[in-house]
């Protein structure tokens, strides 16, 4: 017999997800304003994919390989959403330690990881118009012929991308609550980053021995399912990629989740997070 | 007298600029971020070019960016140095100081020049092993050391010029670092020049890296002092250019902040 003051489990629960929920928008948002002005996302999003593009097609035209120029230009989009998402997501945790927010954060009676969850998608969403500046340029400066095969499919490996990004961003983001050089490391995953993924070059030409490393990164899937919806000949369907990045998402979710609470259980006991 | 007080001044700006960039070559910061950047960043361009044109255009990409990356090294830190003073709030005691600003800078790029050399060193030690149809035997690599010196020397040119321009603003250090991946597009780094539109070609010809490199290259390959004399020329015109409007400016804007007392809007 429910007691008339008691609230019905069901109606707790839908609270519940109804105020994470507005966290999640308000963090979204509120990455989305603090990103708007910060000169290093502005430069990273709009002027690197440009001139990656030129770059690596450049490259192909001149090495004479101009049928491998749309998979520059995939690859150079690829290099900016992750370093849009890398630079962006893995300094959420500094920018608040540098602002003395981090404390209040954690202290708060909304989860840091909802926080981190809503910037992350946000970083993700934004980077995903490094794509759409790649192909701008390859239009207007090499006036590529870049034809995408199955539209719907390139679609679906882009908000697969964004989705397995966003985990990252969570997952990066709960590591770097105790790693005060987030920032170098940033600067340091960039290029081997790149390598491991075959971003702007085939997978094919890296050593056997590095394709399990490879194989466990979601800038490799985005990459090879961009480019097998775009028509690219690859020795995996579009579907295996889709099935890639869906485990992928679901194990940087488990393994931040995991390490979030790791984290969190450790700098409450502790009552030290500045020491971190 | 003269002569001694600014020799001083040089060499106060050097061992300030080599104590801030000190930091950076601590164990954690280099194994970190300096050699990975002095490796990785050219080891995926080796890698591009050598899947897009065959080793040859690997070699071409290998030298390129060694040089490249070296060259840009100078560029930014001598714009960021400028920018630190800003930062680190000491900028209105260099306004103040009755020092010659002109040694001082000049000293100032020195930690810049020894970043360039170690990066240069480093890039083709680790990475021509690799590469054994590159050629790169140590004394062609040798006989390009001072075009290297040059071509790092010019670049700090352009670098304090951007510097100067971005003074009274906070985008310098950006704007550092996207002219310098501008410059690996158009200076020829990757692909040779004739390869991009000519209108790229035009700005290529107007930037520091590109004679240099040409002239590094060409020694590299085998040619005599004398027969990359012209392009030694250009380098060292483009360079002098370069510092030359950098010092104006950087005078200039000295000159009417003390003027105005604005120290504040810099």
């Amino acid at each position: 017999m429910m007691n008339k003051n008691q609230t019905p489990r069901s109606i707790k629960i839908a609270g519940k997800i109804k105020h994470n929920f507005r966290s999640l928008l308000s963090s979204f948002r509120e990455q989305a304003i603090s990103r708007a002005t910060d000169n290093f996302f502005i430069g990273t999003l709009f002027i690197q994919p440009v001139l990656f593009t030129l770059l690596s097609v450049g490259i192909y035209r001149y090495g004479g390989k101009p049928n491998l120029s749309l998979y520059a230009v995939i690859g150079a989009g690829m290099i900016g959403i992750w370093n849009n998402n890398l630079w962006t997501s893995g300094t959420i945790v500094q920018d608040e330690r540098r602002s003395g927010t981090l404390e209040f954060l954690v202290a708060s009676p909304t989860s840091l990881e909802i926080i981190l969850l809503g910037k992350s998608l946000s970083n993700a969403l934004a980077s995903i118009l490094a794509l759409a500046l790649t192909f701008a340029t390859g239009l207007i400066v090499y006036r590529l012929p870049l034809k995408i095969d199955q539209p719907l499919a390139f679609l679906g490996a882009i908000l697969l991308t964004l989705v397995a990004m966003t985990m990252l961003g969570l997952l990066l983001g709960s590591l770097f609550v105790l790693a005060r050089a987030a920032g170098h490391l940033a600067t340091v995953l960039n290029y081997p980053i790149f390598i491991l993924s075959g971003l702007t070059f085939p997978l094919t030409v890296l050593p056997i021995w590095i394709r399990p490393v490879s194989y466990g990164l979601v800038s490799t899937w985005g990459n090879l399912s961009l480019a097998s919806a775009a028509g690219l000949a690859s020795e995996w369907t579009i579907a295996t990629t889709y099935l890639a990045l869906i485990g992928l998402s679901l194990l940087y979710f488990v393994i931040g989740h995991y390490l979030y609470r790791l984290i969190d259980r450790l700098v409450r006991e502790q009552g030290g997070l500045q020491q971190w | 007298m003269v002569i001694r007080r600014i020799w001083r001044t040089f060499l106060a700006g050097a061992r300030a600029s080599i104590v801030m960039d000190s930091v950076d070559y601590s164990l954690p910061r280099l194994l970190g971020t300096r050699l990975p950047r002095f490796i990785l960043q050219p080891l995926f361009f080796v890698i591009l070019a050598d899947t897009a044109g065959g080793p040859e255009l690997g070699r071409f990409a290998l030298i390129g960016n060694a040089m490249g990356n070296a060259a840009i090294m100078s560029l930014v830190n001598l714009g960021v140095s400028i920018e630190i003073e800003k930062w680190a709030g000491t900028f209105p005691l260099l306004l103040a100081a009755p020092a010659n600003w002109l040694p001082l800078m000049i000293g100032r790029a020195a930690a810049g020049y020894l970043d360039s050399l170690l990066g240069v060193l480093t890039t083709f030690v680790v990475l021509t092993p690799f590469m054994p149809n590159a050629e790169l035997s140590a004394g062609a690599l040798l006989m390009a050391a001072p075009l290297m010196l040059l071509t790092t020397a010019s670049m700090a040119g352009l670098g304090w010029l951007l510097g100067s321009i971005t003074l009274p603003t906070r985008t310098g250090l950006l704007i550092s670092n996207m002219v310098s991946y501008f410059m690996f597009v158009v200076c020829g780094v990757n692909f040779p020049l004739e390869a991009l539109p000519s209108w790229l070609q035009s700005i290529g010809r107007l930037l520091p890296l590109t004679h240099g490199l040409m002239a590094i290259r060409g020694v590299i390959d085998g040619a005599s002092y004398g027969e990359v004399s012209s392009l030694i020329g250009r380098e060292i015109l483009m360079g002098l250019i370069y510092s030359a409007l950098a010092w104006s400016i950087f005078r200039k804007r000295m000159m009417d902040t003390r003027r105005t007392g604005q120290m504040e809007l810099i």
